[in-house]
């Protein structure tokens, strides 16, 4: 159910329970007050009907008195309006006070209006006996008949003013009870609508928290339970659809990375493999035992042409190059390091004719440690090349070997 | 584990259902206050009903007239009455009751002409006029039943009441029994004009009785003072007077009416003449039998009120039926005195209490 449906029917709900009640309430409260209503009714009828007497009494005198043809008039029109009042009155005989009087009322008027009628016959008549008898006679009734409203209207009265209290007691009683009841449905019209916003607001509520976990990392934060199908509910599913878009998302990213990852490591695997290649091949051109052979000839041919120096220098050579080609790939003694430079100076001396004046303290225990080779030979040609090369002065350059803490290998 | 739809799908059920029992349980809790809080005023309010027009119809409308309405006899005669008269389909009106003008017995009876009722049951009061109106409604097709006392000359239906000769004679043997050696004066108070018939029929009987009983012809003076106890206070000043002055105080005090027997007690037990005066009284009011009880009355004359209503009206219903109606119909007086006055003690208080 949508919000705004909830909300209308919510406000609408409680509204229509509050008026309802309202309207109950005042049906009974106009209920009482019509019951009540109606007993003030008749008594203003009957006001009136003791005023229409009464004038037309007084029209009967005035004519009787003056034979005033107004007065008659007054008479016949007054006499048909108490008439047609008395005819309302109660006719049968009942166990009613009320009742009993209005009948009561309603039979001495008739008997009085046949009088009046009579002594106006008596009075056309000239039988002044007669209708001076008659009037009497009316007057008197006319006495009776007044008595008996007077009577009645009192009667009336005190119970119009019973009825009253009753009235009052009645709607104090019933403000009391509305009061009780609305207040009543107020709270729980208040509760209603706590449970209900609670129920729309607690998705909310639930919707942030979870947004405030996914957006501080958390992208693993459980999926929001839909209750409710109003567009929070929508909305919720929304997100739930994002989030697992989202990790969807991140776990495709990941695989891609690691695939990308793959194959670089392929391609410089292959790139290694390559120039791996390259080398071997460069390597197998050079040959170097057609290298060392050739050496080894020039030496022997310097030995039979007695060039005893010559020799020397082609064995050195042969030596040296011999050290730097196989002892690439294998670790080797410190001595043969030591070795190897010297062969590189004696090549330099011979080169640079003793230029160089190399010393060399070496500590003869530690020379069989095991070192990666070619190691020491490229110190000292750097410190020819960048140290005693162009220099004035004799170039002088010493190499020490010896032992720093520690065991000597022989001891191990 | 179920799929997040699945799961949303359950919880949506559960909150649907839990929101349509909630509404159902505030709706229940609504109309329980509601009907909880009418119940409650249709309760406060059911005590204080509003009075409203509620009546039952009869056939018949009487009217009962009488100048003593206010006494306990004619209260009760006319509650007999009126129950009588319910069983036979007609109302009758304690005529007068309800009005503020203090009506003399002629008004009444003209109110009840002019108001043209079916029948009149009265009690009258000895006025030429009553006798004249008693025709004036006869002629007019309204029947009369005089009730108590009567007024035999007019064109009444019926009499309901005490036979006088009779009522004579329980007085007389009553005064004779109390009579002793010493008895001189006995004085009878009687409340209509002199020289009525039914006054003179009560008083000669017991003046005969008493003077033919007295063999010691000890010169028993028998003497009536008329009391019209129908004016406002006469009787008692009169009574009063009486019993102060030791000349006219009499040896035995005869009373034919409730008011002047009620009058002579007071007056006796006022003036501490207990024992000086025997008080013959009539009717049977708590005083009366408290009196008796006490010994300051000797005895009284009970006149059964429940039959004369009943009487009365049945008379007036047989009339509109049949036409006609038992021209006198007695009713049944009994004496009370220290004997008996017990039985009427408790029933009386009964009554009052009621």
């Amino acid at each position: 159910m949508p919000i705004r449906t909830k909300l209308f029917l919510v406000i609408f709900l409680t509204s229509a329970i509050i008026f309802s009640l309202n309207l109950f309430m005042y049906q009974k409260v106009n209920k009482t007050i019509g019951e009540i209503d109606k007993v003030y009714v008749s008594n203003v009828s009957l006001n009136e009907l003791s005023d229409t007497l009464k004038q037309t009494h007084s029209s009967m005198y005035e004519y009787l008195n003056t034979t005033n043809q107004d007065s008659l008039g007054d008479y016949f029109r007054m006499e048909q309006e108490y008439s047609d009042l008395i005819a309302k009155l109660h006719v049968g005989s009942t166990d009613n006070e009320m009742l009993l009087l209005e009948k009561n009322i309603r039979t001495m008027s008739d008997t009085y209006l046949r009088l009046m009628d009579d002594t106006l016959q008596a009075k056309r008549g000239r039988n002044i006996e007669k209708y001076r008898q008659g009037y009497e006679q009316a007057d008197q009734l006319f006495g009776y008949i007044n008595e008996y409203i007077y009577t009645l209207n009192n009667l009336q009265f005190k119970i119009n003013s019973d009825n009253y209290q009753v009235l009052l007691v009645s709607q104090r009683y019933l403000e009391m009870i509305s009061s009780v009841i609305l207040v009543a449905v107020m709270l729980v019209n208040l509760v209603v609508i706590a449970l209900w916003t609670r129920s729309i607001v607690r998705p909310l509520v639930q919707l942030a928290k979870t947004a405030n976990e996914v957006a501080g990392g958390n992208f693993n934060a459980d999926h929001i339970e839909v209750t409710s199908g109003d567009e929070i509910g929508v909305v919720s599913k929304a997100f739930n659809t994002m989030l697992q878009s989202i990790r969807d998302y991140i776990v495709g990213t990941k695989e891609s990375m690691e695939n990308e990852r793959l194959m670089k490591e392929k391609e410089l695997r292959m790139e290694t493999h390559l120039k791996d290649a390259q080398l071997r091949y460069l390597q197998s051109q050079i040959n170097p035992h057609f290298l060392f052979n050739s050496l080894n000839a020039g030496a022997q041919l310097a030995m039979m042409e007695g060039a005893e120096k010559s020799c020397i220098f082609i064995e050195k050579m042969a030596d040296y190059f011999r050290y730097n080609v196989m002892k690439v790939k294998e670790d080797s003694t410190l001595e043969e390091e030591v070795r190897a430079v010297d062969n590189y100076i004696y090549i330099l001396n011979v080169r640079f004719s003793n230029e160089i004046h190399f010393q060399k303290k070496v500590d003869k225990r530690v020379l069989s440690v095991k070192i990666p080779s070619m190691i020491l030979q490229p110190l000292v040609e750097n410190s020819v090349k960048h140290g005693i090369r162009d220099v004035d002065w004799d170039g002088k350059i010493s190499l020490t070997i010896a032992k720093q803490g520690g065991q000597y290998p022989d001891q191990c | 584990m179920p799929s997040v739809g699945e799961h949303s799908f359950v919880n949506r059920e559960y909150n649907s259902k839990r929101s349509r029992i909630l509404l159902i349980i505030a709706g229940v809790i609504l109309v329980l206050i509601t009907a909880s809080g009418l119940l409650f005023y249709n309760l406060k309010v059911a005590d204080f009903k509003i009075t409203s027009v509620k009546a039952k119809d009869y056939k018949y409308y009487y009217v009962m007239i009488t100048e003593n309405m206010d006494s306990p006899f004619w209260q009760n005669v006319y509650s007999s009455a009126k129950t009588t008269a319910a069983e036979d389909g007609a109302y009758v009106e304690l005529l007068g009751s309800n009005l503020s003008a203090d009506y003399s017995l002629s008004d009444l009876m003209r109110i009840a002409i002019a108001s043209n009722v079916d029948g009149i049951i009265m009690e009258p009061n000895g006025d030429t006029d009553i006798s004249a109106l008693i025709n004036e409604a006869s002629d007019k097709g309204i029947p009369v039943i005089t009730v108590s006392e009567d007024e035999p000359q007019s064109a009444r239906k019926g009499f309901v009441g005490v036979n006088s000769y009779s009522l004579g004679q329980k007085y007389a043997s009553e005064v004779v029994k109390s009579m002793n050696k010493d008895t001189r004066n006995i004085l009878v108070l009687t409340n209509m004009k002199e020289g009525k018939a039914e006054e003179n029929a009560v008083f000669t009987e017991i003046k005969e009785r008493v003077i033919a009983s007295s063999v010691s012809t000890q010169g028993i003076n028998v003497s009536a003072i008329n009391i019209n106890s129908q004016k406002d206070f006469d009787s008692e000043e009169k009574i009063r007077d009486i019993i102060l002055n030791s000349e006219t105080l009499p040896d035995i005090l005869v009373c034919l009416d409730a008011t002047d027997t009620e009058c002579a007690y007071q007056a006796v037990r006022e003036y501490n003449l207990v024992g000086e005066v025997t008080i013959i009284g009539y009717y049977s009011t708590e005083t009366i039998l408290t009196a008796i009880n006490k010994n300051i009355i000797e005895s009284t004359f009970a006149v059964d009120d429940k039959e004369m209503g009943e009487y009365s009206v049945d008379a007036l219903t047989e009339y509109l039926q049949t036409g006609h109606a038992n021209d006198i119909k007695g009713v049944d007086i009994t004496i009370i005195n220290k004997a008996n006055v017990a039985a009427y003690l408790v029933p009386e208080e009964t009554t009052q209490a009621e």
